[in-house]
């Protein structure tokens, strides 16, 4: 598999962090999973239709779609924080029941609490779980070096700009070593270049810890940089359109959305949003 | 009070006193051009000292009747701090119940909402009656109106937290308590301290009122007796006394919020 490839890459490099996140990582089985609600008229909109998929350890999927097309209520049933209305999902070997905790999840808003520091922000899950303060310390400062912002660890989050804030929440949601990251379009209320920027942040720091990721977004683009499944998704109700295997070796640079294979992924992806009848021409 | 400030500080630091002007010097130009003109128009037209006493006047009756207008005041004070302190006590816990309980929110919340519209004021001669001339039915008024602000300002705190706030920490292992401490409460905090301004102020109404129904001490107390012998001086000292003690318990509970909230100033762009 493209994962596999990417693994045997990075354990030929001497990267021993690389190897111990991906022995963490977890696999990721929906099976038959679909969510339906009531609304507050009392109809019942299927928000879900049957998803079958399955996730290696290790592996990166970025999940596309339009607006509605329940890809946020995929993640959300992934952790546990809403039930599903049928099928089962497993992590690792253990079914889904209730919230599980060995995830780190990023929402679109960053919320950082604003009476903390950086630095006590990052380190919330270790206080809550409460893990060991000691060796996170370090782990949160290293974390926070590597998205450039040591020197901010001090200061509160009203003094950050938008994508700062945003690689906070991301050191927050990594500092436990996560076997699962659950990303629910992070970069969403960014600006492009910002946007562009944390891509490559988050692929670097990505590619140390190597955990499992489930990443939305409505970005084509984002979703196959990142990526090495990109699953497509259809509207109302929502279900798996498609699945692209992205196989460009890591890291990647920015640079690679001028490759042809990039582009061509691209391609097909808007394709297929226009056969969904999601984009048109004029 | 504020040269008092003021006569403390130059030797400490010139700069602070130079930052203080700077800050505050408009105000109190503009207070004292005031209180000038005040001056000068009652000496032009002659006006009555029963009618409008001039500031100097009012300023000598505070000097030499400072035991009398302090011996009201420490009792007014106690009454204000009584009633905002039930208020507290009652009104926080009161809150987190109508956060936490189905019950209390459809029942004791629109109760209490419901009761906000009935004017404080008007219960406060039925107090005098069941209380009695001491301290206690001043001290339900002022309970009784700082009360609403402070709690209905506490449940709005309590509920800002965001949906996805909540689902992170229980993704994180939190229980309900933990979410309270490390989230709620905290995320409560601004909000919180908005109702208690609000009620310091509002307490110090209540307590006044209460005095004016029937008391045998206090500052509304004073200014009946001062209004009875036509002592005009005396009554827009016990206005100063007043407002000075207002403003002082606000200042402190400001000063209180500044403390516990230093990130507040910065979250809402708040400056100095």
């Amino acid at each position: 598999m493209i994962q596999g490839a990417g693994k045997v890459a990075a354990d030929g490099s001497p990267a021993p962090a690389a190897q111990r996140g991906g022995d963490r990582a977890v696999s990721v089985n929906i099976q038959g999973v679909s969510k339906s609600y009531r609304t507050l008229r009392g109809e019942d909109v299927q928000a879900l239709d049957t998803v079958d998929l399955a996730i290696e350890p290790g592996e990166f999927i970025a999940i596309v779609g339009p607006s509605g097309c329940g890809k946020s209520t995929l993640m959300m049933l992934v952790s546990g924080l809403i039930p599903a209305t049928t099928g089962t999902i497993l992590v690792g070997d253990t079914p889904v029941n209730g919230p599980i905790t060995s995830a780190g999840i990023v929402f679109q808003r960053d919320l950082l609490l604003d009476w903390r520091t950086v630095l006590d922000n990052v380190l919330l899950p270790v206080e809550i779980r409460k893990l060991d303060p000691a060796s996170h310390l370090q782990k949160a400062k290293d974390l926070l070096a590597s998205v450039g912002l040591s020197e901010f660890e001090d200061r509160y989050p009203a003094e950050l700009s938008g994508g700062m804030r945003q690689r906070v929440s991301i050191c927050r949601a990594l500092v436990q070593d996560p076997d699962l990251l659950l990303m629910d379009e992070p970069f969403g209320a960014l600006d492009a270049l910002t946007r562009e920027q944390m891509n490559q942040d988050l692929q670097r720091v990505w590619l140390r810890s190597r955990n499992t990721v489930v990443f939305i977004t409505h970005s084509i683009d984002e979703a196959v940089y990142l990526a090495d499944r990109v699953i497509v998704m259809s509207s109302r109700p929502g279900k798996i359109a498609d699945i692209i295997k992205v196989d460009l070796p890591r890291p990647r640079r920015s640079t690679v959305r001028s490759d042809k294979r990039f582009i061509d992924h691209v391609e097909h992806i808007r394709q297929h949003f226009m056969a969904l009848g999601i984009l048109k021409d004029d | 009070m504020t040269s008092a400030g003021s006569a403390r500080i130059p030797s400490a630091s010139p700069n602070w006193l130079a930052a203080w002007i700077s800050r505050n010097g408009l105000m109190l130009a503009i207070v004292a051009s005031i209180f000038g003109l005040w001056e000068l128009a009652s000496w032009a037209f002659a006006v009555p000292e029963y009618v409008l006493p001039k500031p100097s006047v009012i300023v000598g009756t505070m000097i030499t009747s400072w035991r009398l207008l302090l011996l009201h005041a420490a009792v007014t004070f106690q009454e204000v701090l009584l009633g905002f302190t039930m208020s507290i006590v009652i009104g926080i816990p009161l809150a987190i119940a109508v956060v936490y309980s189905r019950l209390f929110e459809r029942i004791a919340f629109p109760f209490m909402v419901s009761l906000q519209t009935v004017p404080k004021v008007a219960l406060a001669p039925i107090l005098v009656m069941w209380l009695g001339y001491g301290i206690m039915p001043k001290v339900m008024v002022a309970f009784l109106i700082s009360f609403f602000p402070i709690v209905i300002n506490a449940v709005i705190g309590m509920r800002s937290a965001e949906k996805e706030m909540i689902y992170l920490v229980r993704s994180m292992g939190a229980n309900e308590l933990t979410t309270f401490i490390k989230i709620r409460l905290p995320k409560a905090l601004p909000s919180i301290f908005g109702g208690l301004k609000v009620g310091i102020g509002q307490a110090v109404v209540g307590a006044v009122v209460g005095e004016f129904i029937a008391a045998e001490y206090g500052l509304g107390y004073l200014q009946l007796m001062a209004q009875v012998r036509l002592d005009t001086a005396l009554l827009f000292a016990a206005v100063v006394v007043l407002s000075l003690l207002g403003v002082m318990m606000f200042n402190v509970v400001a000063w209180v919020e500044r403390l516990m909230l230093p990130w507040n100033r910065l979250a809402t762009g708040a400056t100095e």
